[in-house]
């Protein structure tokens, strides 16, 4: 079984577990259920029984994982959950794409790099989101309108990257 | 955009949206890693002018008994930035038959100066097919920001139609052409078979005196005559409507009309004799007469890119331009008929052609696929039914006309009937 795999199954795993336990803390039993359903779905998805099934799936986990938050699960575990449920999502769309690829050098390559973005990426977003509630800090009138113009420049910028690439 | 970014899209404008309506400043949190996922892949999106990628295409043929293997090779190298993922791909021509496990896309990653091989196999009975570019989407790692590029790759394959080697027809025309060939033309001459004795006239060969009946008749010359060999002008008419067309799966009727056209125009070529084809579909095609294996090679060329397309006008035999083929020449028409078409052969008829109809049997093609069902039989029956009357109005015309059942061989059915001069001599 290729890496790309055992790691999608890992994070589908880790996403349904860490959903579950959320919801166990806080007595959630239906969401457990939900849970479950989440889970056997991602694996009916591998199955493709429609197109876009997938992004459905993941939809519904972060759904479910926002619904525990607002029902006042822990918040570690919902993020948690939902951040696994986006790496099992990208795998997955990945996998397809690589379905009749050959195990060369090139497929390997391919893969690392994306594993390797991936991580970079849901570290870093889950360190954040889960680190963020707990930092303070104060920020003047001054340096906000800084900080939103510096946004609002960045996202000028993904736009007009955007246009070129069309 | 593409279905990805829409889905993040969707998921961080609800958890946003959500989370301002809740109050919730988790919610906002868990949009995190969705943004930081989308704002990576951005960034680390290609940019489309530094991109400098070539493309070099090898298509091979390999002839097989019935289908031919073609492998088909596109090597793409980047001269430019390194691109963390692309993705190659060719359409699905007409025609094509894939071959198990290959697939028309592929995936790779390339750094500046590499090559990736993107190679697929398949095969095809007959068809023309030609690439002028190989489809390359240059994207991020995630594949959220993509790039879509036509890179120049240029190949062509011509399938031409299998064969069946028929061997020569005698063929016994009314009308030759008055040039040596190897079909009797009823007329004396300096051929091989006996013809007759005539007078001797000044200038005849010493060697043809007959001396027999000059023993017998004294005082007298006579002269002895072979039957010319000369050559016969032959039309072939191919149907290539797209409702006289019967397919099931890969497989269609008219690739046995087009293979016994084929082979047909090989046959009486070989025999030396002068062939033109005309194609009767949508656009129609002429063949204008010709000789030899040149003729040959400009019919299979012809014979491979013809499918059978929807009519946009006039989509009736009767509409059959008969102007490019010389008059006596012996025309045969591979055609499955559909309702009225008989009303082509009055006027082939009147024109002198000599004709001959070959008409694949499209009920007995797909026979086997039909429902057991009462209504299904009464229709096929019914079916049947109109296509013997056509028939029957063409026979009576005194045109002969092979009834084709596809599964049997066509070369004694024709043998047949070009054997029995009289036959074509009525018509």
């Amino acid at each position: 079984m290729p890496q790309r795999r055992i790691i999608q199954i890992a994070c589908i795993a880790a996403s349904a577990a860490s959903l579950a336990a959320g919801f166990a803390m806080a007595d959630l039993w239906l969401g457990v259920g939900m849970v479950a359903a989440a889970a056997l779905s991602w694996l009916g998805s591998r199955g493709r029984i429609f197109r876009g099934m997938n992004s459905s799936v993941l939809v519904f986990s972060t759904g479910l994982a926002a619904i525990g938050l607002l029902l006042g699960a822990g918040p570690i575990w919902m993020i948690l959950g939902a951040t696994f449920a986006l790496s099992g999502w990208d795998l997955a769309l990945f996998d397809r794409s690589l379905a009749v690829a050959l195990p060369d050098h090139s497929t390997r390559r391919l893969e690392t790099r994306h594993l390797r973005s991936l991580a970079l990426a849901l570290v870093s977003g889950a360190l954040a989101a889960i680190a963020g509630p707990v930092i303070h800090f104060q920020i003047p009138l001054g340096g906000m309108m800084a900080l939103v113009l510096l946004a609002l420049f960045g996202i000028d910028r993904v736009w007009r990257g955007l246009s070129i690439n069309k | 955009m593409n279905n990805r970014i829409l889905t993040l899209l969707l998921i961080i404008s609800a958890l946003s949206v959500t989370a301002l309506l809740a109050r919730n400043g988790n919610l906002a949190w868990m949009a995190l890693p969705f943004l930081i996922y989308l704002g990576l892949g951005i960034a680390q999106s290609p940019d489309a002018r530094k991109l400098r990628l070539k493309a070099k295409r090898l298509a091979e043929l390999d002839r097989g008994e019935r289908m031919a293997t073609i492998e088909v090779c596109v090597t793409l190298t980047n001269q430019g930035t390194t691109i963390d993922r692309l993705s190659l791909s060719d359409p699905l021509l007409p025609g094509m038959i894939l071959t198990e496990g290959a697939k028309l896309t592929q995936e790779a990653a390339l750094e500046a100066g590499e090559e990736t091989l993107f190679r697929y196999t398949f095969q095809a009975e007959r068809g023309h097919f030609n690439w002028e570019s190989v489809r390359v989407v240059v994207s991020d790692p995630f594949g959220l920001i993509e790039t879509g590029l036509d890179i120049p790759a240029e190949a062509e394959v011509e399938v031409q139609p299998d064969l069946n080697r028929y061997r020569p027809f005698p063929l016994r025309q009314q009308r030759t052409r008055h040039w040596p060939g190897s079909i009797p033309a009823r007329l004396g001459g300096s051929g091989t078979d006996f013809w007759g004795v005539r007078e001797y006239h000044p200038g005849d060969s010493l060697r043809r005196l007959d001396w027999r009946k000059m023993a017998r008749h004294r005082g007298q010359f006579f002269t002895k005559e072979f039957e010319q060999e000369e050559i016969v002008d032959i039309g072939l008419i191919l149907d290539a409507r797209l409702k006289t067309d019967m397919r099931i799966g890969d497989e269609s009727l008219f690739e046995h009309s087009a293979r016994a056209t084929a082979s047909l125009a090989e046959v009486f070529l070989r025999q030396g004799n002068r062939v033109s084809l005309l194609i009767f579909g949508e656009p129609r095609i002429n063949v204008f007469p010709g000789y030899g294996k040149v003729q040959l090679n400009r019919i299979l060329r012809t014979l491979a890119q013809v499918t059978p397309q929807p009519a946009s006008g006039f989509d009736s035999l009767q509409q059959v331009p008969i102007q490019m083929f010389s008059s006596h020449s012996l025309i045969l028409i591979v055609s499955p008929l559909a309702a009225n078409d008989w009303m082509l052969f009055p006027r082939l008829r009147a024109y002198g052609y000599q004709l001959l109809l070959i008409s694949p049997d499209p009920i007995d093609y797909v026979r086997h696929l039909l429902e057991k069902d009462a209504v299904t039989q009464l229709s096929s029956r019914l079916a049947g039914l109109e296509r013997r009357l056509e028939i029957a109005k063409i026979a009576k015309l005194w045109v002969p006309v092979i009834d084709w059942k596809v599964s049997q061989p066509l070369s004694p059915l024709v043998r047949n009937i070009l054997s029995q001069p009289h036959i074509l001599r009525q018509s």
